[in-house]
This record gives C-alpha cells, sequence and structure tokens, in this order.
C-alpha cells in the first residue's frame, strides 16, 4: 500500500514537472497554430543562464530563474517578431511546412551555438531541500513547488484569458481571427506576446529542470518531442489538458516502471497513441 | 536552350567539385598523418568533444621534440592529424573514413567514440587494408568477426571493473551491492562483468535493474533500492544526465548508502551534485606514477586546459597515441602492413604498464578507482595505497 | 528537354562508379537514401497533404525485419521483400486509426508511434536484441549498394510521376484542398489515403532494409532516432514538397550544405546547416522549387511537374 502511494505521489510531482514545461508550448499553439519546435532550446537556454549565473554568484536558483523572467520575454517575443510573423500571412498548409522548417532550423542553431559557447558537458545546479517524510513515504519540496506552481499558473492564466483586456482579445485572437481584427485587436501583437509568455514558462521549467536534473545544449528536440506529445493528449491548446497530460503521463510512467522500467517509458506513448484512438482531439481539444 | 544545358551541367560540376575529394599525390612523406573522426556534435560530443585538441596538443609536444622517427626515412616526422566530425553517427564515420582512405599521405587511421561507430569504421580499414588503432571501443559485438586491420587498446568491457572488487575484498565493511544499469551496449558489458565477480569474491548483488537511457522518474527504481538496503550502490551510464538524474533523487529519498560507485564520473556530475559528490568512487584510465608518460600526459592535459578526472577517457586517447608512436618507432617504416603487424605483435610499457594485445584484438588498458575527496578526483591506485586512501560516505 | 537533361544525369550516375572514388561513392549512396526518404514522404506530405512525421517508422521497421530475416539464413532479396511487406502491412493496420486524426494530431500521433517502436525495439530484446544492436552478415561490397539505391530512387521518382499523372493523383490533390467537399463528391477518400500512405511505406521499408544491409549494425535510436525522423521531412519541404522533384532538390541542397560544411568547419556546422534551412523555411515558402527563377528555370525545361 505504501508503495502505491509512493508510486502515486512520484508520478504526480513527475507530472507536474512534465506539465509545467508543456504549458508554454500549449499556450502557444493554442494562439498562432504553430508547432513550435524550439521551445526545447528556451527551456535548455532558461537552464543554462540558470546554471551560469548560480556558478557565478551562487545565489539561490529560483530567484535567478525569477530575474530572468523578462530576458525570455524578451526572446520570445523577438523570436515570433522576426521569425514567426513574416509567415503568419501565407495560406494554411504553406504556413504549417514553414514554420516547421524555421522552427526545426532555429532549434538546431541555437543548440549547436550554445553548445559551442557554453560547451556540450551536461549542467547541473546543486540545490536541494530536505524532502518531507512521514514513515517510509517521502514527499520532495521542490517537486511540490513545481506542481503548486503549474497549478497555480493554470489558473491563474485561465482568469487572466477571462477577465483582463490583453487575454480576452487573446482568446479572441485563438477563436476567431479575422473576427479578432475586425474589433481591432493587434493579433500580431498577441502572437508575439504570447510567444513571450510561453517562453518565459519554459525558462521556468528549464530552472526546475536543472535543479531536479541536468540540462546539456543537445537536449532541446528530444525534450519538444515528448512535450508536445502531451499537448496532444490533453488536447492542442487546451490549458487543463497540458497538465491532465502531464500527470497522466508521468503517473502511466511511474507505476509501469516499478515493475519494469523499460515498459515505463513504452506505455506512455502507448496511453498516447490509445487515447488519441478514442479521442481524436485528445482530451480536452475542441 | 543549348545555354542553359550548359549551365545546369557546369553547376552539378561545381557541386561535385566542391566536395570533391583533393587528389593530390604526395610524393615524399614530409609528415606522418592520422586520420581520425571524432564527435565534435551530436550526443557523444559532451563526453569527447574535448578530445580534439587533446590529440593536436600531443601532436605539438611530440613535434616539439622533433617528431616520431623513421628509420626508413632515417630522419624525424613530424606528426599531424586529419579529424572530421561523424556527428555521433556510424554513417558519417564511415563516409569520412572512406575520404580519408582515398587519401595516400594518410598512414594511421584513429578509431571513432564507441563500439557501434568503430564498427562502420573498422569495415572500412578492413577494406582498404589501412592500419586502425582503435580507442574508446570494447564491445565483444565488435571483436566476434576477425579483422587483422584493427586493434584495441582496452581490456573487454567485461573486465572494465575488476579492480574495484580487491579494495572492498581487503578493507571489508560492506557486503550487499545494488547496480543500476542505463540500457546501452557498454554499460550492460562493464556490469554483467562486475556482478559476476563480485559473486565470485563472496558478496551478494540484491538488487539490478537495467533502465532505458531517457529515463527521468528515478522514484519507482529507489523505493525498491530502499527496500534492498545495499551497502554499495553502483551506477553505471554513458550519458552523464542519467547519472545526475538517478542521484539527485536518491538524494531526494533519504537514502544514504555506504558507498557510491558511479561508472562513468567526470566534473560536470560532480558539479551538478556539490557536497554530495563527495567520497564518490569512480573510475578513470589515469593512476598517480611518475613514469615519462605520465609527465606527457600531464603536459598535454595541461595544454588541453582540463584534468584526467575531468574527461576520465582522456587516458585512452593517451595510450593509443603512445602505441601508434611506439609501432611507427618498432617497425621503422611507414608500410601499413607492417605497422599493422607491429601493432598486434609489440609488446611495451606504456606509464610503467604492459601494453599488448589478446588474439582477438582487444589491448591491455583497464580502469582504475578514483575518488572524489575535496571536490577533486584523487586516484587510488595501487592496493594498498587504495585501502588506505579510500573512504566510505 | 527535360529528357536530355534527366538522361545525362542518369547517365553521369550510371558510370560514376567508374571513376572509382569511394568516398563520393559513399556520399552519393547516402544522397540517394535521403532523396529516397524525402520522395516517398512525399507521396503522402505532399499530394494528401497528411504531414506524416512517422514516416521513419516504416524505414525503421523495413531495416529489423530485413536484419532479423537475413541474420536467419533467408535469402537477400527475400529479405528486402519482407522488410519491404512488413512496413506495407504496419502502414495498413495503422491507417485506418491514424486517418480519423487532423492536422497536427495526426503528424504528432504518426512521431508517437516513432517513438513508440523505438522503445518496443528496445525492450523485446529476446527478438531484436534490444540496445545490444542487430547485427547483420557484412555486405560491404559498395557497386551493387550504389546500383541498388540508385535504382531505388529511380523507381520513386518514375512511380510519383505517374501518380501526379493518374486519376489517383487527383484524388489525392482533392484530398488535400478540400477533403469533405472530395469525399461529398464521391472520393474514396480513405482508400485514397491509404493507398498513398502504402505506397510510401513500401519505399521507406525498402529503404530501411538496403540501410540495414549498408551500415551492417543497426540499434533502435539510429534508425528510430528524432533527427532522423525530421530531417528527411525538412528535406521534402525544404526542396517544395508537392512538386516531384521538390524533395530531391531539397535532399541534394541540404546534404551537400551539409557535406560541405562537415568537412570545412569543425565547429558551428550544425548551427550554419539550421540557419539554411530557417532562412529557406522564412524567405522561401514553399521551397526552393516555387522560388520564382527556378521555378521558371524548371517549367521552361519542362522539370516541374506539380500536382
Amino acid at each position: 500500500m505504501e508503495i502505491a502511494i509512493q508510486l502515486v505521489i512520484a508520478g504526480i510531482l513527475q507530472g507536474g514537472l512534465y506539465a509545467l514545461a508543456a504549458f508554454g508550448l500549449s499556450l502557444i499553439f493554442g494562439v498562432s497554430n504553430v508547432l513550435n519546435l524550439a521551445h526545447g532550446e528556451f527551456l535548455m537556454l532558461g537552464g543554462l543562464f540558470c546554471f551560469l549565473i548560480f556558478s557565478a554568484t551562487g545565489l539561490n536558483p529560483f530567484l535567478i530563474g525569477l530575474m530572468i523572467l523578462p530576458f525570455a520575454f524578451f526572446l520570445g517575443y523577438i523570436f515570433d517578431r522576426f521569425l514567426m510573423r513574416p509567415l503568419a500571412g501565407k495560406k494554411e498548409h504553406i504556413r504549417l511546412m514553414s514554420s516547421i522548417l524555421v522552427t526545426l532550423g532555429a532549434a538546431l542553431c541555437i543548440g549547436d551555438v550554445t553548445s559551442f559557447l557554453a560547451g556540450a558537458e551536461e549542467k547541473g545546479v546543486d540545490y536541494s531541500m530536505p524532502s518531507f517524510f512521514w514513515g517510509d513515504l517521502y514527499i520532495s519540496y521542490l517537486r511540490l513547488l513545481a506542481m503548486v506552481m503549474i497549478a497555480g499558473l493554470t489558473v491563474g492564466i485561465h482568469y487572466y484569458l477571462k477577465k483582463t483586456y490583453t487575454g480576452r482579445a487573446l482568446r479572441a485572437t485563438t477563436q476567431n481571427i479575422r473576427g479578432a481584427m475586425l474589433v481591432g485587436v493587434d493579433t500580431s501583437r498577441i502572437r508575439s506576446v504570447t510567444f513571450g509568455i510561453g517562453s518565459m514558462l519554459a525558462s521556468i521549467a528549464g530552472v526546475f529542470y536543472v535543479v531536479l536534473l541536468s540540462i546539456s545544449p543537445d537536449m532541446g528536440l528530444t525534450v519538444t518531442i515528448k512535450y508536445l506529445c502531451i499537448i496532444v493528449l490533453g488536447g492542442l491548446g487546451s490549458l487543463i489538458g497540458s497538465l491532465v497530460g502531464g500527470v497522466i503521463l508521468g503517473l502511466t510512467e511511474s507505476i509501469v516502471s516499478y515493475y519494469n522500467p523499460h515498459w515505463g517509458q513504452t506505455a506512455a506513448f502507448l496511453i498516447l497513441v490509445l487515447i488519441l484512438l478514442i479521442r481524436p482531439k485528445g482530451l480536452f481539444g475542441k | 536552350m543549348k545555354r542553359k544545358m550548359s549551365v545546369f551541367c557546369l553547376v552539378f560540376l561545381m557541386a561535385v567539385a566542391i566536395i570533391g575529394p583533393d587528389l593530390t599525390w604526395a610524393e615524399d612523406p614530409k609528415e606522418i598523418k592520422i586520420g581520425a573522426t571524432i564527435a565534435l556534435s551530436g550526443r557523444f560530443k559532451g563526453i569527447v568533444g574535448t578530445f580534439k585538441t587533446l590529440g593536436n596538443e600531443w601532436a605539438g609536444l611530440i613535434n616539439e621534440r622533433g617528431g616520431i622517427y623513421v628509420k626508413e626515412y632515417g630522419k624525424k616526422l613530424p606528426i599531424k592529424f586529419e579529424i572530421y566530425d561523424d556527428a555521433s553517427k556510424p554513417e558519417n564515420a564511415r563516409k569520412y573514413y572512406e575520404k580519408m582512405a582515398t587519401d595516400p599521405s594518410i598512414s594511421f587511421f584513429m578509431g571513432p567514440f564507441s563500439s557501434f561507430i568503430s564498427n562502420a569504421a573498422t569495415t572500412v580499414a578492413g577494406k582498404h587494408k589501412i592500419p586502425m588503432q582503435m580507442v574508446c571501443a570494447n564491445d565483444a559485438v565488435l571483436f566476434e568477426k576477425p579483422n587483422y586491420w584493427r586493434v584495441g587498446v582496452l581490456v573487454p568491457a567485461e573486465d572494465e571493473w575488476e579492480r574495484l572488487v580487491p579494495i572492498y575484498k581487503k578493507k571489508g565493511g560492506v557486503k550487499t551491492f545494488a547496480t543500476i544499469t542505463m540500457d546501452t551496449l557498454h554499460n550492460k558489458g562493464a556490469i554483467k562483468g562486475f556482478e559476476e565477480d563480485l559473486k565470485k569474491n563472496g558478496f551478494e548483488v540484491v538488487y539490478s535493474v537495467v533502465a532505458p537511457p531517457p529515463t527521468k522518474n528515478f522514484a519507482p527504481m529507489i523505493i525498491k533500492l530502499r527496500k534492498a538496503k545495499p551497502d554499495v550502490v553502483c551506477i553505471e551510464a554513458l550519458s552523464p544526465a542519467f547519472t545526475i538524474g538517478f542521484l539527485k533523487q536518491m538524494r531526494e529519498a533519504g537514502y544514504k548508502p555506504k558507498e557510491i560507485i558511479v561508472g562513468h564520473v567526470t566534473k560536470h556530475v560532480i558539479d551538478a551534485l556539490g557536497p554530495y559528490a563527495e567520497n564518490i568512487t569512480g573510475l578513470a584510465y589515469y593512476y598517480d606514477g611518475d613514469t615519462q608518460d605520465h609527465k606527457d600526459f600531464l603536459e598535454i592535459l595541461r595544454r588541453s586546459g582540463f584534468t584526467w578526472g575531468e574527461y576520465m577517457e582522456s587516458g585512452i586517447r593517451f595510450w593509443a597515441y603512445t602505441r601508434i608512436k611506439q609501432a611507427i618507432e618498432k617497425a621503422g617504416t611507414l608500410d601499413r602492413k607492417k605497422i599493422m603487424d607491429t601493432l598486434w605483435n609489440m609488446k611495451t610499457k606504456i606509464m610503467g604498464l604492459d601494453s599488448f594485445v589478446t588474439p582477438e584484438g582487444y589491448g591491455a588498458l583497464g580502469a582504475w578507482p578514483c575518488q572524489v575527496q575535496g571536490g577533486k578526483f584523487v586516484s587510488i591506485w595501487p592496493l594498498d595505497k587504495a585501502v588506505k586512501l579510500h573512504n566510505y560516505r | 528537354m527535360n529528357r536530355i537533361i534527366l538522361g545525362i544525369v542518369l547517365l553521369f550516375l550510371l558510370i560514376f562508379p567508374v571513376f572509382n572514388l569511394p568516398y563520393l561513392n559513399t556520399f552519393l549512396i547516402i544522397l540517394f537514401m535521403y532523396i529516397l526518404l524525402a520522395e516517398s514522404y512525399d507521396i503522402l506530405g505532399g499530394y494528401t497533404g497528411y504531414i506524416n512525421m512517422g514516416h521513419i517508422a516504416f524505414f525503421g521497421i523495413g531495416a529489423y525485419t530485413f536484419g532479423l530475416l537475413w541474420n536467419t539464413g533467408l535469402s537477400l532479396y527475400l529479405s528486402f521483400l519482407a522488410g519491404t511487406l512488413a512496413a506495407v502491412v504496419f502502414a495498413i493496420l495503422i491507417s485506418f486509426p491514424l486517418f480519423r486524426l487532423q492536422g497536427a494530431y495526426f503528424s504528432l500521433a504518426a512521431f508517437a508511434l516513432v517513438k513508440l517502436m523505438e522503445h518496443l525495439t528496445l525492450n523485446l530484446s529476446s527478438i531484436t536484441h534490444g540496445s545490444d544492436g542487430l547485427k547483420v552478415l557484412e555486405g560491404n561490397r559498395m557497386i551493387p549498394m550504389y546500383y541498388l539505391s540508385l535504382l531505388l530512387v529511380v523507381a520513386v521518382v518514375v512511380v510519383s510521376f505517374l501518380i501526379t499523372r493518374s486519376r489517383f493523383g487527383l484524388a489525392m490533390a482533392s484530398v488535400r484542398e478540400e477533403e469533405e467537399i472530395a469525399f461529398d463528391f464521391g472520393v474514396p477518400v480513405q482508400r485514397i489515403k491509404t493507398t498513398a500512405m502504402v505506397i510510401s511505406a513500401s519505399f521507406a521499408g525498402l529503404m530501411g532494409s538496403f540501410y540495414t544491409w549498408y551500415t551492417i549494425f543497426i540499434n533502435p535510436s539510429m534508425v528510430f532516432g528524432t533527427e532522423m525522423a525530421l530531417m528527411p521531412i525538412a528535406m521534402a519541404m525544404l526542396g517544395g514538397s508537392g512538386v516531384i522533384i521538390g524533395p530531391v532538390i531539397g535532399a541534394v541542397f541540404l546534404l551537400i550544405v551539409e557535406e560541405t560544411l562537415w568537412t570545412r568547419f569543425a565547429y558551428l556546422h550544425t548551427a550554419a546547416y539550421g540557419l539554411v534551412i530557417l532562412l529557406v523555411g522564412l524567405f522561401m515558402p514553399g521551397g526552393l522549387v516555387r522560388l520564382r527563377p527556378v521555378r521558371r528555370f524548371l517549367i521552361r525545361v519542362g522539370l516541374f511537374k506539380e500536382l
């Protein structure tokens, strides 16, 4: 029994970590309909800057994470402004292809330049908090923090979308871009802002990543693919979907891994394919 | 129309010319050229990316002393590396070895990193009859099929950990072991040999698991590990991400074994773990000594700007370089067949230890124990010194 | 005109091994492999508009089937056939559930299948040898390999050409442009899509078998790797999806760029390579062949066959 509880806890907490990273990707897809293959690079950059500043100053990594948020936003904003905006007016099919090329090219480019400048080695920040122990059970406070954060962000962004002008404009852009343009929403700017927010979320996830695991410059594409799978599972563009998707994946992995670590990874992808067969638009997709 | 066609043909020919090899024939060898591919990009970059510098620094050191004496020409020839990036892919390695095989000025091949890339490379060496000194490749799959034109430098993967067991046997204090292995050919081989060795010496392996490389959540394994309560936890993983992830999560779970052994321990693993890395036992292809080889090795490391502990595979490179140098000196010629004969039959000493090649093609270099003490790597060999210096956590 | 050009190129490629340039031979074999993968991807991706990010799954299945069967002592040709058939069977099996999905869902579900296959080959180590990799009897004869890969490339181009001229091709284009309207007009949409996927898969499976034969040794991350999966797609899109010559030009262009960068620069070549992909995506939407001067030239020599 205790083992089962421990596995569920570990699975949910791992899922929270997944969801945190997938969240920004989902947001970006929802608004600009782009499969951003460079998302993992933003995550990696967030983790890398955290590592570099931490090595130089020894500050608390989460404090550093807060400090680099504006830069992450700026990075996402200019990424969209210069690389994605020129494609916005193109035909649907062409746009999809071009966006794959541009983001794939950017991913390769960012990864390689980073590994040239900062070295290709695995980098991790040494920062830990003692876990919470209760008998044989344990809960890692850091992972709990990630979970609370993703839950908070989901709720927070949900209300942001409902209540504020930018949020409503953002939703309008998602639902009907022409309509949004007609009522005077600057859809291009909205998209860039979304990209900025997405990049910010990725960099937060990067900070957690570098603290809990480790990062390396060539990890970008691999994690992007994993997070793309998560948001597909939850339904593209659905915020609650990415949270649920992440937790489902984390739980499956955790429970199956207990019996056989190999099948843990396999089961995660199997679940994804099965859910898509039952619900072709993901769990919460419209 | 005619003009258009000629333009088309011209463009095509230009494309061929750009990628075409330079077909210049060197009449008199002015230097000894060694061809190799190294993973300067792709997934192995973090492990071997810096060894291009190491090779060039070694060549620089030899050339400062005039080069390698070749009897046939009656003079010392300088040495030079020609290195391509195989991007950690066997088909790229094969392509570039084929490219280098057409260059008659290249007298030697050095192998690429990892067994499965070496597999592609040795095919080329065998086909064109060019001697290849392999480096980081010692898995059985590579030696199943006889190939005269390649020799290794390492002992079989199964024997890589053999120097650890005597320490525990002599020192006592630990009984039960657990092994966590990343699912790659090499890691599985090393752990298999180690476990057999442990059982032979009366130790007990209480938990043993193989996990796929992209594993991120180790909690299920750690739950089992805590129940098995081993004294020693061994992690063998080619990718540092695996090691770091596992150790950080073991720390989260609050499990404190008496001893942690990490097969591929590098500076970056230690940095990522901080004080927790203290007294982690590891393996490196170097041990402290005071032969001329030791001095040379430390000198090229100093020039390259890293230490043997930061990239534990650097020792393998040095052994391979030295073997090449000695083979040329012994053979006294650059004739490929004679050099290959020498590589097989040569029995020399490197760093004060015997270096030879077994009939299958394995070498004699194994890994030596080392330990992280005070944030630095300390070499703990020979055995008496190891028992004295080695600390449990 | 187009016949003359194609004839010259083909003749040149046919007599190429006479020059005895092993390095260029290996380069061309890899080039043919990517041309074939890009072109066969485009049969589904370019003509029916379903961006199949899981195309490499067929390749990997072909590679493993070939290797396993050849190791049991089956003859080479039968093993090739079996590799192709395995990919085709897999394509038929997944086509029914997969084509219920649309757009990005389709692409990503297909990609998840690649990862699923990678993990399965890793797990079923009693059959596939898992991470130990699969080693086959040594092929190592450059000339037959060269001609076989050349033959495969010619075959895939000819098949694409025949498709564009047939009613089947038109039906595929109708699926790409307006699937629902095509369905209303009586186009058997599901059958068209499945057939396209099967044709596309058969070539990929055959090439996978060839790849095993060529590299002697395969492991799951080699044949199902992320970069391996994305590159042919990038090549097809970069050259011009939906044009016969597009993927060919894309593959030739990218590989020449890659080769030049790789042999000239030790560092930052991947970055330059990525930059090239990025710039093409940004400034040449629709790919290289749809760029006006290139397109005009191709139309004039009669090589621009679009669907």
